[in-house]
């Protein structure tokens, strides 16, 4: 076995990529290329005042803003000392699973699905389903609306920040948009169901490590503390001791490894991580079948399906829990913030995996270090072994370039996210 | 007409959240043929969407060739507008795996824009409206601005104290470079070239920025775009339905006031009356002296509160009680903070100033109260204040508590003073000696410098 192949450009994720793999001497090697340009910005957050940099770092990923804006907000709220109220706890919970069903709709049923329906894209596949596409459409601007009524947008959240939130919903608002959630679960079950009967490929990386966020509260997606897996349970600050983070040759991301192995982040991971008991009552009825822990990297299109449709349910609890408290009690959504000096990490699980911002805050509030690592960021070695196995199960095959580029997107990369920063010698211009 | 969709540099937000409209823009005539996160990737095309900023070399080639190939060229969102978030960066990298960066700047940098879809992300009409213009023809004359919006995204900042008139602010700096020498840093500019804008930080409003409501950039502004929320109309009110019949003055709000009157300040007193005030007493809030630092209003104490918030215990909180029926005149914007109702010199200069004062009668106050001298060493203008402050928290040679006036020339030169126009530094220390005259048989211990 000789030669190589080159996936240029992969399409429907978001960014730009490219796959090399290349064989010799009976051994493949994979490169997964991310072509997008880094941006800096653990470098311009420097010398801010901590209260801007929620809606600075929201700049770094589009699909995923939310989890960037309140992971900062967490991170920096660990760092001054705040305690925030539970009712903001629970809106940013609620907030979270809104957008994490968002992304994984998106990525189901536009973006991976048509790969294995024998369709090009998903512009064939409105043509040929269009009441599939207009469901999914509907879903999402209902996601979007209901995320909407909490953070003031999806996209770059504008009500979010440290301490809170800037405005308060009404209760009547609270329970309309759970009573919309609370009806669509039915359509987002009939899309999940679709993401289940897919047929893929089986196929496992060896000496994988899980890394998810744990604490919190049942199966959620915010929490106090990162479950590593052959390790255990490791307070935030203490991810500096275990993941290592260096520049590589060919590609804008740098790579991450866990004493020295690839990590996996995701659905896939979080599902593995949290088990079946606590998903809401319809997703554990869709996840009757699986058996965990999954290992194929495919099954993090199943465990996307699954988490959606938890997403969609859990969400709606939780507002009409905030509407219930906001008739009884009002609700509490800001503390008063003040500048302290201090050091935070936040952890979250943002839509494709762990999210980890790390931040030290001077005298006066302003920052003085930074440090972010995204979940592509972490799953992109990952991804280059998994394509390593992939080819050589598969080398010498018609299918192999279309598999390939099917693996990528399984793993929902989001290169935007993954090349916010590269630590190398810099030059002032 | 064929339509491409294109990346460079961002968080491909614009796209992400424009999906829907992009899978609907066959209703408009337009075919799409290249979005990669749609799966197309068709290179002949007529009308090209670039989103993002320019990062590196390779996209400077990239959208030199796609500026080639396409007839119209569209600029969507913030970054490829204006260059946006990545490009507050001002150091990058000179290589960066098989990238060579370039610090972020807009497209029309490098190349011609046609059309600009503004947002971070842009709104979904926004870009459709666009699109439309462009299958059906521009409605637009040669030479007629294409930023649909530019007016209204020019937004007023609020706030409860101070607001910002950005239509009628002409970008000349003054109040930004006062902001800075006060320390507060709550004006800067925002956006670039031709929509440049002074704003606080993140367009957030005063009351959430670093503002302490001193008030002196709206003494600085010469155009009026920064204002403070008025207190007139409120007291005229309650003077009319007899809720308010007695004003405490400061010294200095006094002397504020007859300076620009341009009369002596026994005469400004009959103006006073003549507004419907009964009793007039001219005072000066006590100073607490059981602190380290005083300040001499909620100024002073905002800044010690959002500057040096490690100072705070050692601080005392300006309260001020005042009976019921009672207004303050007063020479410092901040003390509407503290206390309400209050009118600055400036408001009450605006209600003085249609009536013939000099034709009145100079009077007395009814009654002077001014707070004894303490044993305070006295802390004027901001760069006193601050390396004050900066001595206190390294705790050493600060033995005496200590009064901050955070305004240079302090009390005299207040944010509610008239307008530098109206009443000119030389005037007012002249007035103040005035006022000082007026009230000195009547009391004892005045001898605030």
């Amino acid at each position: 076995m000789k030669g190589g192949l080159v996936i240029y450009p992969v399409t429907r994720i978001v960014g730009h990529a490219e796959l090399r793999v290349t064989f010799s001497g009976g051994v493949p090697r994979a490169e997964f290329r991310v072509l997008n340009d880094p941006r800096f910005f653990e470098r311009i957050v420097l010398g801010k005042d901590f209260r801007q940099v929620p809606w600075i770092v929201s700049r770094i990923c589009g699909p995923c803003s939310l989890s960037h804006t309140l992971c900062s907000i967490f991170a920096l709220e660990a760092a001054i000392g705040v305690e925030v109220p539970e009712h903001v706890l629970m809106a940013r919970e609620a907030a979270a699973e809104l957008e994490v069903a968002e992304n994984h709709l998106v990525h189901l049923a536009l973006l991976a699905a048509p790969d294995y329906l024998g369709l090009r894209g998903p512009l064939e596949l409105a043509r040929e389903r269009p009441e599939f596409v207009k469901r999914v459409l509907r879903l999402r601007s209902a996601l979007a609306e209901a995320a909407g009524g909490l953070v003031g947008r999806l996209t770059h959240p504008s009500a979010c920040v440290i301490g809170g939130f800037t405005k308060e919903p009404l209760p009547e608002r609270l329970e309309k948009a759970a009573r919309k959630l609370a009806r669509l679960i039915p359509e987002a079950e009939a899309v999940a169901r679709l993401a289940m009967e897919l047929s893929y490929l089986s196929l496992n990386v060896s000496g994988e490590r899980l890394l998810a966020v744990a604490g919190g509260d049942g199966y959620s997606f915010t929490g106090s503390s990162l479950l590593l897996e052959g390790h255990g349970i490791l307070k935030p600050l203490e991810y500096t001791h275990v993941l290592r983070e260096e520049a590589v040759r060919h590609s804008t991301c740098s790579r991450v490894t866990a004493l020295g192995d690839p990590i996996y982040v995701g659905a896939r991971a979080r599902l593995n991580a949290r088990g079946v008991e606590h998903l809401a009552d319809t997703a554990r009825g869709l996840a009757s079948n699986l058996k965990l822990p999954l290992r194929n990297p495919f099954d993090n299109l199943k465990a996307k399906a699954i988490e959606m449709v938890h997403c969609v349910e859990r969400a709606s609890h939780i507002l009409s829990a905030l509407a219930d408290e906001a008739r009884q009690r009002g609700l509490k959504l800001r503390t008063g913030v003040e500048a302290r000096a201090g050091e935070g990490v936040g952890v979250k699980e943002a839509p494709r995996g762990v999210l980890i911002h790390h931040y030290v805050v001077g005298e006066g509030g302003l920052v003085e270090h930074a440090n972010i690592i995204t979940p592509t960021t972490i799953n992109s070695y990952h991804l280059e072994k998994a394509s390593e196995a992939l080819a050589s199960a598969r080398w010498g095959t018609s299918s192999l370039r279309d598999e390939l580029a099917r693996l990528v997107r399984a793993y929902d990369p989001c290169l935007g996210c993954a090349t916010h920063a590269v630590r190398i010698t810099v030059e002032v211009v | 007409m064929k339509v491409a969709v294109f990346s460079l540099g961002g968080c491909e937000g614009c796209r992400y959240s424009l999906v829907e409209a992009l899978l609907s823009i066959s209703d408009l005539g337009l075919e799409l043929v290249h979005e990669p996160l749609l799966g197309l990737h068709d290179e002949s095309y007529d009308v090209a969407i670039v989103e993002g900023s320019v990062d590196s070399r390779e996209d400077v080639e990239k959208l030199l060739e796609i500026r080639q190939r396409a007839r119209v060229l569209v600029a969507l969102g913030t970054c490829a507008v204006l260059g946006g978030v990545p490009g507050l960066a001002e150091e990058v990298a000179v290589k960066c795996g098989p990238r060579r960066p370039l610090r972020a700047a807009r497209l029309s940098r490098y190349v011609r824009v046609d059309y600009w879809v503004r947002g971070c992300p842009p709104p979904r009409e926004e870009l459709l409206r666009v699109l439309r213009w462009i299958s059906e023809g521009s409605p637009l004359k040669p030479g007629e601005s294409r930023f649909p919006y530019c007016r209204e995204q020019a937004a007023s900042v609020p706030g409860t104290l101070l607001e910002l008139e950005a239509e009628k602010c002409i970008v000349c700096g003054r109040c930004v470079k006062v902001c800075e020498e006060m320390g507060v840093h709550a004006l800067g500019y925002a956006r670039r070239s031709v929509s440049i804008a002074v704003t606080t930080p993140l367009e957030v409003s005063f009351d959430e920025s670093t503002c302490v409501a001193c008030g002196q950039c709206v003494l600085y502004c010469p155009v009026g775009a920064l204002r403070e929320v008025s207190g007139l109309r409120e007291l005229l009110q309650a003077l009319r339905a007899g809720l308010v019949r007695e004003a405490y003055v400061e010294p200095e709000a006094l002397a504020g006031i007859a300076a620009s009157l341009s009369v002596p300040p026994g005469k400004a007193l009959a103006a006073l009356k003549a507004l419907g005030l009964r009793r007039i007493v001219v005072w000066r809030p006590p100073l607490p002296e059981d602190a380290l630092i005083v300040p001499a209003s909620m100024a002073e104490y905002l800044y010690v509160k959002k500057l040096h918030p490690e100072l705070l215990p050692l601080t005392a909180k300006p309260e001020l009680k005042l009976k019921h029926g009672t207004v303050l005149i007063t020479a410092c914007l901040a003390r509407r903070l503290s206390h309400s109702p209050v009118v600055t010199a400036r408001d009450v200069f605006r209600a003085l100033r249609k009536l013939d004062v000099d034709a009145l009668p100079e009077e007395a106050p009814d009654e002077v109260r001014l707070s004894h001298e303490l044993a305070l060493q006295k802390v004027v203008g901001p760069s006193q204040v601050r390396s004050v402050l900066e001595s206190l928290k390294a705790r050493h040679g600060v033995e005496r508590p200590v009064a901050l006036y955070l305004c240079p020339g302090g009390c005299l030169r207040g944010g509610g003073q008239p307008y530098p126009d109206e009443a000119g530094e030389e005037e007012l220390r002249r007035a103040l000696k005035a006022v000082e005259q007026l009230i000195k048989p009547t009391t004892r211990g005045w001898g605030f410098k």
